[in-house]
């Protein structure tokens, strides 16, 4: 039995919620007195019990109806080492509609897809519509709030409720939202295959003209940095930046992701020198865990910088955005809790003049999802679309999933998803093909000295 | 102008050059809701209520949606209708900046109505909720001697609130001294005499400058006041700080605030336990961002407004999607709308306000 037949087939053996044995504990919750670290006092004294399920019983009179059944999760391997398996979160309904959302974690599969089933015995039984309470209790009731694995998790299960939502209500998530701003779609990019010869980067510009595309990124030209950088490497990459401005032309948008590679006092050189290029964005300075540190690259240099992709939740947004640390933020909504933390972040960065360029690095469905948000939003700048001008494997197996070219632009903009909810039909004989591979680590990156650098 | 306030405008801006279409889009893309009227109606002060102006949506259709704000004047109308008519109703935020500043969030409850009608649910299911199956309510008590004030305090306790805004004495010149703090106290501890279990927030309308804000508030911390509510004007936030780093009462601001920004700056400087969010200056989809910011501050949102029953309603279907919500300061609300300290939630589409139409012609703005 391959990984994903097990998880499916352990999910579905699963026992329904006893919404029953709640109802009374939803209108008089017991009180624990302590923090629950002696597992026998609920033995002693059935008073001290707590309440360790959800509460569907509360919402009674105002339920939709909806109930969710079901939730599966499968982990999607394009090629038997992607570092990035698919996660996607499939979740049943009593009345046959079905909400699908994505939860990929890069180089921590199993965790994820482990943590979502983690959460499948509090969700059954609830009413999906209520997304914004369930995503409360999976934060708030997680105690330890989220990381980027509890996050991914929530997120997956996030789209595919709002996914649910839409299709019991018929309209398009970006209606629920209040868009679309563009009904031609959202403006994207795509990323830089290679430029190492001055005719590759001539037959990319042509590409990239012809096919409308006003936005493309580029990555750094070197394997790693040192924390402190002499001549040689800081000339390297200002000279890599300054052919690729000249080969593009002034009307291509060109953003640079150093990946947080560099320290602060390094990459607030490169941002100095690289003033002159008027680059879109430098993403990721520096690592970006410290926004203190992210502030002293940001207040030294015109330039504008991005980063945001590996914040969870609005709460690991809050000190970039009130100190208006950043330009512009990547929030990657596979992480930061989906549909409903990324709009309330995109409203957050907004007050503080913030644009939002989302990161999409991973499988399509959570691309599509990030669609209904940029269409909806007052803040976008560009929405990424990780695949180059020419499209190759991976989008011909979209393609064939859904039926459409997902995440391809057409005229320099992503068209939006057709339908209601997130607009496309998958069905788990497609995934099939593409069995789960099992974790596999990102990229391990070392210095000359053997020691350890950013990847 | 602020920084904030440049960065507001720029936005605000950016927002408009996006929403306006190259060309104008064709009725089949607005969809079957598309709008097709926009009409507004004066609602003229009572003593319950102040003045203000009922929004009304319709569109192709056939379904309508209504909304409030506070005032609207016949150019404002004008260019709502120019801005929308033929858009999508759905499309709420799209229009939000295309429209006059006095309009949006009557313009934002109207859609929303509308939208929720046309999926038949009711609007904090549009938006994710319910997140609480009923809202807790606050009432303003009426009077003006302390006899008045505790009188009205059992009559609406009888009638089921259970938590109050308490105004405080009117001061009669700038800088109290014991007299006035002590009459303060005195009233409040009739209040808490008179009905033990009822929560007391204090209410001053920002008629106390902030060292007397502060010395009151200090006075009564140990009676455990709810909030204060606008102990001052928002306009230095130093002064603000002076009541917030002497006291631990918590404080309330948001008359008169527009501007995200400012709750921003509230916010990051720790000096706002909880947002009064104006329903009219909002709507429902401004109040749920500023909700989203103040989540994060872990800050409640705690709406209110002065107008009538569609701004009441789009209150509590808020209140109904924000995870954030505290307490609901309604206007005049339906007889026998409370109970236990609570407003119960509407499962009917949209808003779910009944309009008699032909009461509000007679106010038609032309």
């Amino acid at each position: 039995m391959n990984r994903r037949k097990f998880l499916g087939g352990a999910a579905m053996a699963a026992a329904a919620l006893p919404g029953s044995r709640l109802a009374g504990a939803a209108a008089n919750p017991p009180v624990a007195v302590d923090c629950g670290c002696d597992p026998f006092a609920q033995a002693r004294d059935a008073s001290y019990a707590v309440n360790t399920g959800s509460n569907p019983e509360a919402f009674r009179g105002l339920s939709s109806g909806l109930k969710i059944t079901n939730l599966k999760v499968f982990g999607v391997s394009i090629t038997p080492n992607s570092d990035r398996p698919y996660v996607f979160v499939k979740i049943e309904t009593n009345q046959g509609i079905i909400g699908w959302g994505e939860a990929t974690l890069e180089g921590k599969a199993q965790s994820v897809m482990s943590c979502v089933l983690d959460m499948r015995d509090f969700l059954i039984g609830n009413d999906p519509m209520q997304v914004e309470h369930l995503w409360q209790s999976m934060y708030v009731h997680t105690f330890y709030r989220a990381g980027p694995v509890i996050g991914s998790a929530m997120s997956g299960i996030d789209q595919a409720l709002w996914d649910i939502r839409g299709k019991a209500l018929n309209v398009p998530v970006y209606q629920l939202l209040g868009g679309p701003y563009d009904e031609r779609g959202v403006r994207g990019y795509y990323h830089v295959e290679s430029v190492s010869t001055d005719e590759a980067l001539a037959e990319l510009k042509q590409n990239a003209v012809s096919e409308g595309v006003s936005c493309l990124k580029v990555g750094m030209p070197d394997h790693d940095y040192e924390w402190l950088e002499g001549n040689a490497k800081i000339t390297h990459v200002v000279k890599y930046l300054e052919r690729i401005r000249a080969g593009l032309g002034d009307s291509i948008d060109i953003a640079i992701d150093f990946h947080a590679k560099m320290s602060p006092s390094v990459a607030v050189i490169m941002c100095k020198e690289v003033e002159p290029l008027h680059l879109l964005w430098v993403e990721e300075p520096c690592p970006p865990e410290n926004v203190q540190a992210m502030a002293r690259v940001s207040r030294r240099s015109t330039t504008p910088i991005a980063t945001g992709e590996r914040l969870v939740g609005t709460y690991g947004c809050r000190e970039l955005i009130e100190m208006g640390v950043v330009d512009i933020l990547q929030t990657d909504i596979n992480h930061v809790g989906g549909i409903s933390a990324l709009w309330k972040v995109a409203a957050m960065a907004n007050i503080s003049d913030i644009s939002m360029a989302p990161h999409a690095c991973e499988g399509p469905i959570g691309g599509l999802a990030t669609l209904h948000v940029d269409t909806s939003i007052p803040n976008l700048l560009v929405q990424e679309i990780c695949s180059f001008v020419i499209p190759g494997q991976k989008e011909k197996i979209w393609e064939e999933w859904f039926g459409f070219p997902a995440m391809r632009m057409v005229n320099g903009r992503v068209p939006l998803p057709v339908g209601p909810g997130l607009g496309f039909n998958l069905s788990e004989d497609a995934l099939a093909k593409y069995p789960f591979g099992g974790t596999k680590p990102m990229e391990f990156v070392y210095h000359a000295d053997g020691s350890v650098a950013a990847l | 102008m602020t920084a904030v306030a440049v960065n507001r405008r720029r936005s605000l801006l950016l927002a408009q050059a996006r929403a306006q279409p190259q060309s104008r889009p064709s009725p089949a893309a607005a969809g079957p809701h598309a709008v097709r009227e926009v009409r507004a109606f004066q609602v003229a002060a009572s003593q319950t209520n102040s003045a203000y102006v009922v929004l009304q949506i319709r569109t192709a259709s056939g379904l309508t949606g209504y909304g409030e704000c506070r005032t609207l004047t016949s150019p404002e109308l004008k260019a709502t209708a120019d801005a929308v008519t033929g858009r999508a109703a759905s499309s709420y935020e799209v229009l939000d900046p295309l429209v006059p500043p006095a309009v949006r969030g009557a313009l934002n409850m109207a859609l929303l109505d509308t939208l929720g009608k046309a999926t038949n649910a009711p609007v904090y299911r549009l938006l994710g909720g319910p997140t609480r199956n009923k809202a807790r309510a606050i009432t303003r008590l009426q009077g003006d001697s302390d006899a008045q004030l505790v009188d009205n305090l059992k009559k609406q306790f009888a009638a089921g609130y259970r938590a109050f805004l308490l105004p405080i004495p009117v001061p009669s010149a700038r800088n109290q001294g014991s007299d006035y703090i002590r009459a303060a106290v005195s009233r409040f501890e009739g209040m808490r005499a008179a009905e033990p279990t009822a929560d007391l927030a204090l209410q001053c309308c920002a008629e106390l400058s902030a060292g007397d804000a502060a010395a009151l508030a200090t006075a009564l911390e140990k009676l455990h006041p709810l909030w204060f509510d606008e102990p001052c004007a928002v306009s230095n936030i130093a002064s603000l700080h002076k009541i917030s780093d002497e006291t631990v009462v918590p404080l309330g601001f948001g008359r008169g605030i527009a501007d995200g920004g400012v709750y921003q700056q509230l916010l990051r400087e720790g000096v706002i336990d909880l947002l009064r969010l104006d329903v009219h200056t909002h709507g429902i989809t401004g109040m749920r961002k500023l909700a989203a910011l103040a989540e994060t501050y872990y800050v409640d949102v705690a709406p209110w407004h002065e107008g009538g029953p569609i701004a009441n309603a789009a209150a509590l279907h808020a209140a109904g999607c924000i995870p954030n919500f505290y307490i609901a300061q309604l206007t005049n609300p339906a007889p026998n709308s409370v109970r236990d300290g609570y407003f119960t939630l509407s499962a009917a589409p949209g808003l779910g306000v009944d309009v008699d139409e032909r009461q509000l012609e007679k106010g038609q703005i032309a």
